[in-house]
């Protein structure tokens, strides 16, 4: 027996983790610079997209990271390598800072939701578990601020604010700024919107090691749940408007009567593959296309509303905002 | 971490000789787990977690046939890992069954039984990556493995015994989802694979000793190793150490050892 308890504590104490799954990988720059490279190189899903040079860019950053380069060198060299990919899902967080693509230099999302509030709306609340804010614009036009798709309980949510708002017969649904989150978030919101299934998009995933190996495109849909608003809907759209949330805005597009108000979207038309370096800095990239029904694809581009606000700075300032004005004219000539 | 093993062993002095009994084992112990899953991170996690297993075992004079099921659930952290972050917290589960026979006499004072064992694994983990937008993605590994078996047994008299097991799996179907997002549109991915590509063992040994008329007491130590040669490898090894109460039912026809 003792020399049983001897054994059963001479393996355990031996902690031979490394001996049975291996040591953590190299934390040498050169090799997480390449764990980067080849990450993206195997799983990626824009190369036929982006106007970039992968291998390239391998032969420039690979000579620059030497196996004495600083962290904060590392991070930088990192951080722009994901940034030649014009990606909202290529980002970098280290402890020398983030590194993420919010488009090219001159794109604008105006929005203030202090003007909305103070200028526009008669009523003003907060949903139960805080993701929606909403009020009347007018006593039959309703009014919803959604932030973000981060959180959770976004149908219950939109459950009370539909009854709250007592049966407008007009909405505005506002997703400008809204950097995304989950889908199953936006799912949720514009669940309230449909009935029946309503296919809004197709999704491919990156599937082999050559960069044009994906999955058969598969159908993305929405389907009916929680309380029905079956008024007309208005959706305000911006350049800060990503991901989660364009996914929202297709969603919406497959509503009978919707109109989509403002500019055309951020563009983030992929699903994140999130990666780990040895180091613990984490990294994600595009692993996914999304296409609109009509095979289009938005990444970098975005989706272009129905109507074109875009918003506009002066007038904002001025305490106007001019897409939310566009957006209760479309609500009003729609009213009786 | 998928198969397993063959398994608890055998029995006791008095059931070498019984024609037919049943046991039934309530196990409960802790598991040091240790994995390194590329598809989610290069790094190696390690961390304990409790565990709680079921065992039945149908005993004949010659052979004896096991089944088992158990689950553990815990936290494993990296060495970068700061304030919890990152993490895998998750749920280890197995159903196991062996079939072993005895090899010669079952006379001496080392006693022999070879057989295989079928045994079916999941591990389904949330991954908490240290960023800022507290990204949490699951990731799972599942098996169904046979593996050839061989048990060796040294009973010492007054139902005590002392026994150790090894199975190596030779062929398995394994799954490995790595996001929900994927899963949830394409279903779950299955691939055969031999034992050039999966390499796992399942070793334990196990002391038993009477602790009343139909009951043992038993301890026991279990090492779990897998490892999938894969584009992104995946790595697993558990080693766990329990304590179990055996109960015995006597069936028709079976006599006691003296």
């Amino acid at each position: 027996m003792r020399r049983l308890v001897a054994l059963i504590l001479t393996l355990l104490a031996a902690g031979c983790a490394d001996l049975l799954v291996g040591p953590d990988a190299a934390t040498d720059p050169p090799a997480m610079l390449e764990q980067v490279w080849r990450d993206v190189d195997r799983h990626y899903s824009f190369f036929a997209i982006k106007d970039v040079n992968w291998d390239s860019l391998h032969t420039v950053y690979s000579g620059k990271v030497g196996p004495a380069a600083s962290p904060a060198h590392l991070a930088t060299a990192i951080g722009s390598l994901l940034m030649a990919l014009k990606d909202y899902h290529a980002n970098l967080w280290t402890p020398f800072g983030a590194w993420q693509y919010f488009g090219p230099a001159g794109r604008t999302a105006v929005f203030s939701e202090f003007v909305v509030q103070d200028r526009y709306l008669t009523d003003w609340s907060a949903s139960p578990y805080g993701n929606l804010r909403f009020g009347h614009l007018a006593p039959d036009i309703g009014y919803i601020r959604i932030p973000t798709f981060d959180g959770s309980s976004f149908g219950p949510d939109m459950d009370v604010a539909l009854r709250r708002l007592g049966g407008v017969r007009a909405l505005v649904v506002d997703v400008r700024g809204n950097g995304g989150g989950s889908n199953r978030n936006a799912l949720d919101v514009a669940a309230r919107f449909v009935t029946g299934e309503h296919v809004y998009a197709y999704v491919r995933f990156r599937s082999g090691p050559a960069r044009g190996d994906f999955t058969p495109p598969h159908a993305e849909a929405v389907h009916w749940a929680g309380a029905l608003y079956t008024g007309r809907a208005i959706v305000l759209a911006n350049r800060g408007t990503y991901s989660a949330a364009e996914m929202f805005v297709l969603m919406m597009r497959t509503v009978p009567g919707v109109t989509v108000v403002g500019d055309s979207t951020g563009g983030a038309g992929g699903n994140p593959l999130t990666r780990e370096l040895p180091n613990g800095w984490t990294y994600r990239f595009s692993q996914t296309i999304t296409s609109a029904p009509d095979g289009t694809t938005f990444e970098g581009t975005g989706l272009a509303p129905d109507l074109w606000v875009p918003g506009n700075n002066v007038a904002l300032m001025g305490g106007s905002d001019i897409t939310l004005d566009s957006a209760l004219a479309v609500a009003r000539r729609a009213l009786p | 971490m998928t198969l397993f093993a063959a398994a608890p062993l055998v029995s006791h002095a008095q059931e070498q000789v019984a024609t037919r009994a049943r046991r039934l084992e309530v196990a409960g112990g802790v598991a040091a787990l240790s994995l390194r899953d590329e598809a989610a991170s290069p790094l190696r996690y390690d961390g304990a977690a409790p565990l709680l297993q079921l065992g039945y075992t149908a005993l004949r004079e010659r052979s004896r046939f096991s089944l088992r099921g158990g689950v553990a659930y815990g936290s494993l952290t990296a060495a970068t890992s700061g304030g919890g972050l990152p993490s895998e917290t998750g749920v280890h589960g197995w159903i196991e069954a062996d079939y072993l026979r005895a090899l010669g006499t079952g006379t001496g004072r080392w006693r022999w039984a070879a057989g295989g064992t079928a045994a079916f694994r999941l591990a389904a983990r949330n991954h908490s990556y240290a960023n800022p937008i507290g990204t949490t993605l699951w990731y799972g590994f599942a098996s169904v493995s046979l593996a050839p078996a061989v048990e060796l047994e040294r009973p010492f008299g007054d139902r005590r015994m002392l026994a150790a097991a090894l199975a190596v799996p030779l062929v398995a179907l394994v799954s490995r989802p790595y996001s929900d997002a994927q899963v949830f549109r394409y279903g779950v991915p299955v691939r055969a694979v031999l034992v050039g590509r999966l390499q796992a063992a399942n070793l334990s040994v196990r002391y038993a000793t009477p602790v009343a008329p139909r009951a043992d007491l038993v301890l026991g130590y279990r090492l779990v190793v897998e490892r999938l040669r894969d584009l992104q490898p995946y790595r697993w090894a558990s080693q766990s150490v329990w304590v179990a109460v055996s109960f015995r039912r006597e069936g028709a026809g079976s006599r006691e050892a003296q």
